[in-house]
């Protein structure tokens, strides 16, 4: 199987499989997803998805299903190709912090807890990578542009060289020759071409999700603890790894549940309507979102690429050719994409501004992963341009560890005090 | 109508006790390993200063990251929001303050207050201990000096030097290389006081600092700090009487208004 | 979905039937132009007598730009925008005359701009069908580059000048009945109308690449623009819309796109910046995703098709509106 990275020069790749790490991290999964379960007045369809994290069900589906697995990162790998080629794509964003330890043995300490976290799981022999055929790895940021090599000493590699600039005319057709680079590798992978009816019912597919998310969004506006912030991300992130036809039945099945419970009227934002905005918060990482429902107050909006814009955006071709909806497949991972990886940060301040005015939220939670820097960096226009809006807002500058709970707790609590 | 606030701070514990908005008494204690057991200590021993029993107060508001492990309070609040209403309760002869400077065991809160004297705005160290109260302990630790006279002898420096570690175990590491190229204590001492006033300077002027500045928290009582951080901010500092009780205070406060919702 | 679209499409096909075909269905007819080349008997310029000019016809002039006179007697009007304004620069006649038109179509320009190119022109509907028809065969599209779309916005603007300036020059007694025959509606000589009216109508091409006293090389020159502009028409097949970078026509109209009281706006803050509307206008113009700072997005080339509010993901971004009524919503 091709890989970008031609080993020129070797590394051994490391391997340490450690059963305490494994149960750690199982037993992290399962904390949560009990935690959820004991929400009050939760509603009775939301237990199929903690399901996809606390067993190897899917997993072992994977391995036995005769289609190739893409493991994935970031918000930019495209799965509408990957879906048109009969492949399979899986994210390996990990929230664990239990593997950064595993991971520190090879990776330097100062680099962001997200690519360490995954980072741990092929160490470790465990995790959806287990599974995967091949890692599509956008180079989004510097951790992510660097990881490539060490992936490559486990699984091949396909890097997706990500431009950082959003300018319409240069970059949608150097944009469109990477995206059909990265076809041609899946082609040459299942050595078959993808014709254009595969590659629509693939957009179809995933337009339908977006719609489907986009309807319990609007649901959510009224009625947010549907879906506590903490279920609604379990369900758009389980999206990453289920098998998305049966994700669509079920989470149709959701829907009309929550649209039914809407009628009851119970389920009103309680306290502050808070928003939270930066870094992916991804399962199992939930310890801000678990503060805030313990300080009684609810999340309403995110914006995160693991949140509400991975789900959110589609591709809408304007005509449904080959050309046309790769086109159009292109467009949807660069420009309405709100990570700070791009020069500007203009497109997401419009963005939260649009969320928080819609969601009607009283203040905004930056979301700052230490060592994030691109995150970080962002922080101070986003900060002052929220200020301006009158919409109180406060950085969290935190990681995946559990340490720090007392002292984000003491910011949260003191900022919904503040916004009394 | 006798209430008291419990502030459980990392290093100390405080109670103060407030009858009708006039302080009866005040008493701290290092918080140590038992929070629970110190704060009922320490409120005890406030109560037994005035010969108060534990019946006689009507509300405990307690505060201060151990606020929730205490069993005999009333309420819980932020040490944020209490140090805004302790300020606010004991306004200043140096003009209406704005902001707040709060240096405590493990943090350093700089709290901006709008014109009714409510949080506006606030920002926190990170989990990092540098240029907290910890940070001094540690530097006072390695220098064999006590704490409490750290501030006078940063007055007494005769040259500025300056130190670069803004890291507590690094600054400590920095501080014996300085011992060993036999530089005076009091020459260090104000390096030391001089980048934590700049550390502060820099939070303080991020979140658009206004006067008048209210200088709060156990560092509030090292004079060398105080003197470093007029100099850095261009302005005069309003120091309370009694600056480690502030918290307690109002949370005390607080505790009286549960009183009039009654 | 795609409401617009659908709506549009019903528009231009009754228009394309009105505006080609209509005298003949409707039993309507229309008013004799006499013009130049038609005095082929005398083989001569009646340079004084011109009966039925277009400015004393109101009900040709209704419309800001009407049906090609390449559509014969099967038209209901004859002869568009261009040609009315050099029949006035040519023939100079007395403002009093000319204005109560004139004032109509300048009305017409400031309320609807370009919208007759996205809604009415035939020659704009039949662009379409032809990319319509790639679609169907699942051909790939090319899209200008930017540098190209702007030699065809600068060729555009060369076309109108010279087009109004030629109708102006052979008002003049002074210049040569061999250079002002062929220039005589020089616009109606490059016009890829000319040859595609008439091939959907029945009504005879006319092609002479001679004529007595004329010129040929002017003749011949123009020839060769109408070749062109005819292959840049039908290269419309791969790259949408391409005459109507250039249409002169459409040059005009476009002065009026900003401003006019047909206008587009854009909420800065609901825009995802997706891109979906530049990737969907068939002029490609991108003004629609790049402005980010005003909510007025009317460009000058816009045709008003509203493809990209039909095609705009997010709700209530994009909004059409007449007078600030509102039209059309995304």
């Amino acid at each position: 199987m091709k890989t970008d990275f031609e080993k020129r020069y070797q590394r051994a790749p490391l391997h340490r499989p450690a059963e305490k790490v494994s149960a750690r991290v199982r037993a992290a999964s399962e904390d949560l997803a009990a935690r959820l379960h004991k929400q009050p007045d939760r509603l009775v369809s939301l237990p199929y998805y903690e399901e996809l994290f606390t067993t190897e069900k899917r997993k072992k589906e994977l391995q036995i299903l005769n289609r190739k697995v893409v493991g994935t990162y970031c918000y930019f790998a495209p799965e509408e190709l990957i879906y048109a080629s009969g492949d399979v794509p899986i994210r390996l964003c990990s929230g664990h912090s239990d593997t950064i330890t595993t991971a520190e043995e090879l990776l330097p300490r100062d680099i962001c807890p997200l690519v360490k976290s995954s980072f741990g799981f092929p160490i470790l022999g465990d995790g959806w990578i287990d599974a995967c055929d091949v890692i599509a790895l956008p180079t989004s940021c510097d951790a992510k542009t660097k990881l490539g090599e060490y992936l490559a000493d486990y699984l091949p590699v396909w890097m997706i060289n990500l431009p950082k600039i959003k300018n319409y005319d240069g970059l949608k057709e150097y944009w469109l020759k990477e995206i059909k680079l990265f076809l041609h590798k899946l082609e040459e992978l299942n050595g078959k071409k993808v014709k254009a009816p595969e590659l629509k019912n693939a957009l179809q597919l995933l337009k339908r999700r977006a719609e489907l998310y986009r309807a319990m969004y609007e649901l959510r506006l009224a009625h947010p603890l549907l879906l506590s912030h903490q279920d609604l991300l379990m369900v758009v992130q389980s999206s990453f790894y289920d098998d998305l036809p049966r994700w669509i039945n079920q989470t149709e099945l959701l829907y009309n549940e929550m649209k039914k419970a809407s009628a009851t009227g119970k389920y009103a934002a309680k306290g502050k309507r808070l928003m939270i905005t930066g870094a992916p918060i991804i399962w199992p990482n939930f310890k801000i979102l678990n503060i805030i429902t313990e300080l009684g107050s609810t999340v309403v909006a995110d914006d995160m690429c693991a949140g509400h814009q991975r789900l959110w955006d589609y591709a809408e071709p304007d005509e449904w050719t080959l050309e046309g909806m790769l086109e159009a497949v292109a467009a949807r991972y660069i420009f309405p994409s709100v990570c700070p990886c791009f020069t500007t940060s203009y497109d997401r301040i419009d963005k939260i501004l649009h969320l928080a005015r819609e969601a009607k939220v009283d203040g905004v939670i930056y979301h700052d992963l230490r060592l994030c820097q691109i995150f970080d960096m962002e922080k101070d226009l986003v900060v002052k341009v929220l200020k301006e809006n009158q919409i109180p807002v406060i950085t969290l500058h935190t990681d995946y560890g559990q340490e720090d709970v007392e002292q984000l707790r003491t910011r949260i609590e003191a900022f919904l005090e503040m916004i009394l | 109508m006798i209430t008291a606030g419990v502030d459980i701070g990392s290093v100390g514990t405080k109670a103060l006790i407030l009858e009708d908005g006039k302080i009866l008494s005040t008493e701290i204690m290092p918080t140590g390993s038992r929070p629970k057991i110190t704060a009922q200590m320490v409120l005890a021993k406030a109560l037994a200063k005035v010969k108060l029993k534990p019946d006689d107060v009507r509300h405990v508001v307690s505060t201060g990251y151990g606020r929730r492990v205490v069993d005999f309070g009333e309420k819980t609040i932020t040490e944020i929001s209490a140090c805004a209403q302790g300020v606010k309760f004991l306004g200043a002869p140096k003009g209406t303050v704005r902001t707040i400077i709060d240096l405590g065991g493990q943090d350093i809160k700089v709290i901006t207050l709008d014109d009714e004297g409510n949080t506006k705005d606030f920002v926190m160290n990170d989990k990092c201990a540098a240029g907290t109260g910890r940070f001094l302990e540690v530097i006072a630790h390695a220098l064999e000096i006590e704490l409490a006279k750290l501030g006078e002898l940063a007055l007494q420096a005769k040259q500025t030097i300056t130190i670069n570690a803004t890291c507590t175990v690094f600054a400590e590491s920095e501080v014996i290389s300085l011992l060993a190229q036999d530089v005076k204590k009091q020459d260090i001492i104000a390096g030391i006081v001089d980048s934590i006033a700049e550390r502060i300077a820099a939070m303080s002027n991020k979140i658009g600092m206004r006067p008048t500045v209210a200088f709060t928290g156990g560092g509030a009582q090292n004079i060398g700090l105080v003197k470093s951080l007029e100099k850095k901010l261009d302005t005069e500092m309003y120091i309370p009487e009694l600056p480690q009780f502030i918290n307690a205070l109002g949370s005390a406060l607080v505790a009286q208004r549960l009183q009039s919702l009654r | 979905m795609h409401t617009i679209t659908y709506i549009r499409r019903g528009v231009q096909i009754l228009s394309l039937t009105f505006l080609f075909y209509g005298a003949t269905l409707l039993h309507l007819k229309p008013t004799e132009i006499k013009w130049y080349a038609m005095q082929e008997n005398s083989r001569q310029a009646t340079e004084l007598l011109y009966g039925n000019p277009t400015w004393t016809q109101p009900f040709q002039t209704f419309l800001p730009a009407r049906s090609c006179r390449f559509a014969g007697t099967h038209g209901t009007f004859r002869g568009c925008l261009m040609f009315f304004f050099s029949d006035i620069l040519t023939w100079r006649p007395p403002l009093g005359v000319v204005l109560p038109s004139l004032a109509l179509v300048v009305v017409l320009m400031v309320m609807l701009a370009r919208f007759w190119c996205g809604w009415i022109c035939p020659l704009g509907f039949m662009s379409e069908l032809l990319y319509e028809a790639r679609k169907y065969l699942g051909l790939k599209r090319i899209r200008f580059s930017a540098p190209l779309r702007n030699l065809l916005k600068a060729v555009g603007w060369g076309l109108t000048f010279i087009i109004l300036f030629s109708a102006w020059f052979i008002s003049w007694s002074a210049v040569a009945w061999s250079i002002k025959k062929p220039l005589y509606l020089a616009v109606c000589q490059m016009c890829p109308s000319k040859l595609i009216t008439p091939a959907l109508t029945g009504f005879p091409i006319m092609i002479n690449l001679t004529f007595p006293g004329a010129s040929t090389t002017l003749l011949v020159s123009l020839f060769v623009v109408l070749v062109a502009s005819t292959l840049l028409y039908f290269s419309g097949f791969i790259l949408k819309r391409a005459w109507c970078k250039i249409c002169p026509l459409g040059v005009i109209l476009s002065f009026f796109n900003q401003g006019a009281f047909l206008s587009k706006e854009k909420d800065l803050i609901r825009c995802t910046k997706c891109a979906v509307c530049a990737s969907a206008c068939p002029m490609e113009t991108s003004t629609v995703y790049e402005e980010k700072t005003k909510k007025y997005v009317n460009h000058s080339q816009c045709i008003h098709c509203y493809r990209c509010v039909d095609l705009c993901p997010e709700k209530k971004c994009l909004t059409v509106k007449f007078l600030g009524l509102p039209l059309f919503k995304s």
